[in-house]
């Protein structure tokens, strides 16, 4: 049965700029799906990936509902005009009052705002290396609302790690990751720092390793697992930080030899949490894609964005969405 | 003001939003006859105060209207009562589709209030992969 149906405006141009389309079908269901297959574009908006109509999809016949004459089912006659209308919602953030007041400051950020504090909140991020250069970094992933923060070091709080800003004298000999995670614990119950698990999934890496052989590695496997992630390396004048959108110039890519040595200068700790900076933004921004490389000399930074090294296994990738 | 919202009445919509404190505001930005104006709409959410959705047969009574005034629907717009002018996930679930806006070219456009007072307005701009956003009034 023909059956002619209404294109809002806003959608004309997925339809190929027509105001009305006809299709048959004894159904509402029947008749949207010829014209689904007739426009792929537009059917694309109107159902998902199994057929079925997406939920925001507004249906009328003539003036009334479709929902309230038996949905999809509904039997259409010769004739009959339907009308369709996206439905339009949304919803503040879910955040509630206690958390908007705790990230006040920086949900007012443009371009940051309650979609991506969510992302922090659904985010579990793996950091690489807690030594007592890594605390500042790992203080601003509580601070910032991170959903959970996996600590991966198997070494013990040693006398130079009194030098971050997370260990105690009297912790000396016990386990870095446990002592971290107690102790970051107490600055947010909206956070949980944990010792990473074996097999744990991140979906964003902080490497903070104590060694670049270490570092490579930890960067490596979050690559593969096309993740963004950050690698802070320091040196003896202060260091440099690289972010690694997906599918960006790797690591190995990125850097250049440091010279090693993990000195407990304030310009070390302020890079480490620069480091965490940029992994937020790696987080709240997914769209960013191209990387870039911090070096801080002597407390100057000066940035650059990454290059790909000819004939680098990473060269073959792209970033998502392209 | 920017250019992300120039011309268009952002004054009127901070009146709008400040004018329900309680709920959030929403509707659409209809250029017509040279104009840019605003269609509020009921907000049928059950939960309205953190939620925002267009009444479904004064959307379909807006379609018709735009119609039959030659107008272009430019944006959507609503308000949030706290949190910020950003597209929270909620937003994006509901301006997207399969990865696309499901109007295109529309921009979505947020008032944010705090304690019922506008502060800011934020503008929204699909740019291909992602809503972008632009500051068009503050204060």
């Amino acid at each position: 049965m023909p059956v002619t149906i209404l294109i809002p405006a806003p959608l004309r141009e997925l339809a190929g700029g027509k105001a009305e389309l006809v299709a048959a079908g004894a159904t509402v269901g029947e008749v949207l799906a010829q014209v689904a297959r007739a426009h792929p574009r537009l059917g694309a908006r109107l159902l998902d990936e199994s057929g079925q109509v997406r939920r925001y999809v507004g249906l009328f016949l003539g003036d009334e509902e479709v929902r309230e004459l038996g949905g999809l089912g509904a039997a259409v006659r010769d004739g009959d005009r339907i009308s369709l209308v996206p439905a339009i919602a949304g919803g503040a953030t879910e955040l509630d009052g206690e958390r908007i007041a705790r990230w006040a400051r920086q949900l007012l950020v443009p371009g940051f705002g309650a979609g991506g504090q969510e992302r922090l909140m659904a985010s579990r991020v793996r950091v690489v290396g807690a030594d007592g250069s890594a605390t500042p970094a790992m203080l601003a992933l509580v601070q910032a609302g991170v959903g959970t923060l996996w600590i991966d070091d198997p070494e013990t709080v040693g006398p130079a790690d009194l030098c971050g800003w997370l260990y105690a004298p009297e912790q000396v000999g016990q386990p870095r990751a446990a002592v971290a995670a107690a102790t970051l614990a107490r600055f947010s119950r909206f956070v949980a720092p944990l010792p990473y698990p074996a097999g744990g999934a991140p979906s964003a890496t902080l490497v903070c390793a104590a060694s670049s052989a270490q570092a490579l590695a930890a960067a490596e496997v979050a690559r593969r697992a096309r993740i963004p992630h950050v690698v802070l390396e320091l040196d003896g004048e202060a260091g440099q930080v690289i972010s690694i959108p997906p599918g960006a110039p790797c690591f190995a890519c990125s850097r250049f030899s440091a010279s090693g040595g993990r000195p407990p200068v304030a310009g070390a700790l302020a890079l480490a949490s620069l480091a965490a900076q940029e992994l937020l933004r790696l987080v709240v921004e997914p769209e960013v894609k191209e990387g870039r490389r911090i070096d801080m000399v002597r407390g100057v930074p000066s940035v650059r964005q990454t290059q790909r090294l000819p004939g680098c296994v990473c060269a073959g990738e792209t970033p998502p969405g392209d | 003001m920017t250019e992300a919202g120039a011309g268009w009445p952002l004054a009127r919509l901070v009146a709008l939003a400040e004018g329900s404190p309680g709920e959030e505001v929403c509707g659409l930005l209809v250029r017509a006859g040279g104009v840019v104006e605003p269609w509020p709409m009921q907000n049928v959410a059950p939960a309205p105060a953190t939620a925002f959705e267009l009444a479904p047969t004064e959307l379909l009574a807006a379609m018709r209207r735009l119609d039959g005034e030659r107008g272009e629907l430019v944006a959507v717009y609503h308000s949030h009562l706290a949190g910020g002018a950003g597209l929270s996930t909620r937003d994006l679930a509901g301006a997207l589709a399969g990865g696309a806006p499901i109007f295109p070219g529309v921009a979505q456009v947020v008032v944010a209030l705090e304690g019922g007072r506008a502060y800011r307005i934020l503008v929204h701009r699909w740019a291909g992969s992602a809503f972008t956003a632009a500051e068009s009034w503050s204060r």
